[in-house]
């Protein structure tokens, strides 16, 4: 077959405006994020943050330093948007601070920390010092944490969020913990946010604070949705079930994260780590479809006979 | 309040093993030569003529030592990872003030009323100055060093307070100590975790049973 010059030349143009029409596609198809909105103000954030529990607590080591502002690059690339940490989370905070500042603060980023002191004025000169550290001027997301002197730190809160300085309030448990006294506290107080641990092993959750929060409007964040590391160590000794792989689920990860998800009152879950793999790994999580309830009832039942 | 029982001894680990270790790495680098003085200086105490007759030297150099892991080791860099750093800097520079304090009452004594058992045995005791470094260096953590890090220095502390007979108050805080850095590797899940509870009593044991056979000797 002969292809004339001006035959070859449309062919060529024609590649290449289909080309230039399908790269933007599919790049924004590959960061096509899953979001959930928080019912207070339906601002919509991605289904998976970064926690900083243990993995951001590494001190002055340097070359730590360097990994924690790679994973958190990564985190952005991928289209991350919630950092959580916490006065008690040892040097987290100022590393957070430090990586910001290296890879320069993103206008995406969703900003959470929380208040761990007693008494009214410990805990404005905590925000204040929080907020040195981050090298922010003000948080999105700010909680009590672990309920520790509440009634006090949610008055600071709430005024903050009535002046301005301050986008949500919100209150942290943990382990399962104190969730009749959260829930107590959720009934009471216009709650933007909880933080709860919420997980395929620890589903205690779902009783009460879960249910209660979707009836309130209050958003959920799930800490622990590996369950301190040891539910995705087992998991991953297993192999990948095929029915999950059809079902569009990507790996472990991806299966937890979306379980998780898949709850109609949790809205992220904060994995921590270390690594730019598993960070990845983890915002892999926010492509494709959220199970249905089949889907979550079969994954569940998977779990629990491995 | 039945919440306190679910808790877990992880749960209150609030940093990796690879944080913990990397930061003892990191104080060693920036000591350099200078995490062998304190054995060095031991060393030269414990050789020294007249040591038999005179032990304030050594309580001197080790309330320094105390005061200088509370400072260096616990205020400087542990508090970074570990907010009850604190405390435990605190109790370490307690001992170093307790350890001060027994100097100053040694050194006005009259030298006929000496309580302290010296023993020929302390000259053997710098043993354990080298077995700490060599642990880690055989892949039990990292190479620690008396008067930089605490585990070193409060086993030594221990088998020179066996040796001396010293008042039992003063093992207060090296014992607890002791205990604390088993919890420690326990809830880092270190293989070695069975070594340090064996460890602390070996030592005790064994400094003890050198006391009383140097003192029937």
């Amino acid at each position: 077959m002969r292809i004339s010059r001006r035959e070859f030349n449309r062919t060529v143009t024609g590649c290449y405006i289909a080309a230039q029409l399908t790269i933007p596609i599919a790049a924004s198809d590959q960061l096509a994020h899953i979001k959930k909105k928080i019912p207070s103000s339906s601002e919509a954030i991605p289904i998976t943050g970064l926690g900083s529990w243990i993995t951001f607590n590494i001190g002055r080591d340097q070359k730590a330093q360097q990994s924690v502002e790679s994973v958190m690059r990564a985190f952005f690339a991928e289209g991350g948007m919630m950092i959580d940490s916490s006065p008690m989370y040892g040097s987290s905070q100022s590393v957070i601070g430090k990586a910001l500042s290296k890879i320069g603060t993103k206008k995406n980023l969703f900003s959470a920390d929380k208040v761990w002191t007693n008494g009214r004025d410990n805990g404005v000169a905590q925000i204040e010092e929080t907020s040195a550290r981050w090298g922010v001027t003000q948080f999105d997301l700010l909680q009590v944490h672990n309920l520790r002197d509440w009634e006090k730190h949610l008055h600071t809160l709430f005024a903050m969020k009535a002046e301005g300085r301050l986008k949500y309030v919100g209150i942290t448990t943990s382990h399962g913990r104190r969730h009749r006294e959260l829930a107590s506290i959720m009934e009471s107080h216009p709650l933007d946010f909880v933080q709860l641990t919420y997980n395929m092993s620890n589903r205690e959750a779902e009783r009460r604070v879960l249910p209660l929060a979707k009836e309130r409007g209050i958003a959920v964040i799930a800490n622990r949705p590996f369950d301190g590391g040891r539910l995705i160590r087992r998991l991953k000794r297993e192999s990948f079930p095929d029915w999950a792989r059809h079902d569009g689920l990507s790996g472990w990860a991806d299966f937890v994260l979306k379980f998780n998800a898949s709850h109609e009152a949790v809205t992220c879950s904060i994995p921590a780590t270390t690594r730019v793999d598993h960070v990845r790994e983890n915002m892999s999580s926010c492509r494709g479809h959220l199970p249905d309830e089949t889907t979550r009832r079969r994954m569940l039942q998977y779990v629990e006979n491995l | 309040m039945e919440d306190i029982f679910t808790y877990e001894l992880r749960d209150f680990l609030m940093f990796s093993p690879t944080t913990y270790y990397r930061m003892i790495e990191t104080y060693n680098d920036e000591i350099s030569l200078g995490v062998v003085l304190p054995s060095l200086l031991l060393i030269s105490a414990l050789t020294w003529r007249d040591f038999r007759n005179q032990s304030w030297p050594l309580f001197v150099l080790f309330g320094c030592v105390f005061c200088w892991v509370a400072w260096q080791f616990f205020f400087v860099r542990f508090q970074e990872i570990m907010w009850a750093s604190v405390y435990l800097g605190s109790a370490f520079f307690a001992q170093g003030v307790a350890l001060f304090w027994l100097a100053q009452i040694d050194a006005s004594r009259d030298e006929k009323k000496r309580e302290y058992s010296n023993s020929r045995w302390l000259n053997y005791s710098p043993g354990l100055l080298l077995m700490f470094p060599s642990l880690g260096y055989f892949g039990f953590g990292v190479p620690e060093f008396f008067g930089i890090t605490p585990d070193p220095t409060i086993y030594m502390t221990l088998a020179v307070l066996c040796l001396m007979r010293l008042p039992v108050w003063l093992y207060i805080i090296p014992v607890v100590w002791a205990g604390f850095s088993w919890l420690l590797v326990l809830v880092m899940e270190q293989p070695d975790a069975w070594l340090w509870p064996a460890l602390t009593a070996l030592t005790l044991i064994f400094f003890t049973g050198l006391s009383r056979r140097s003192t029937s000797a």
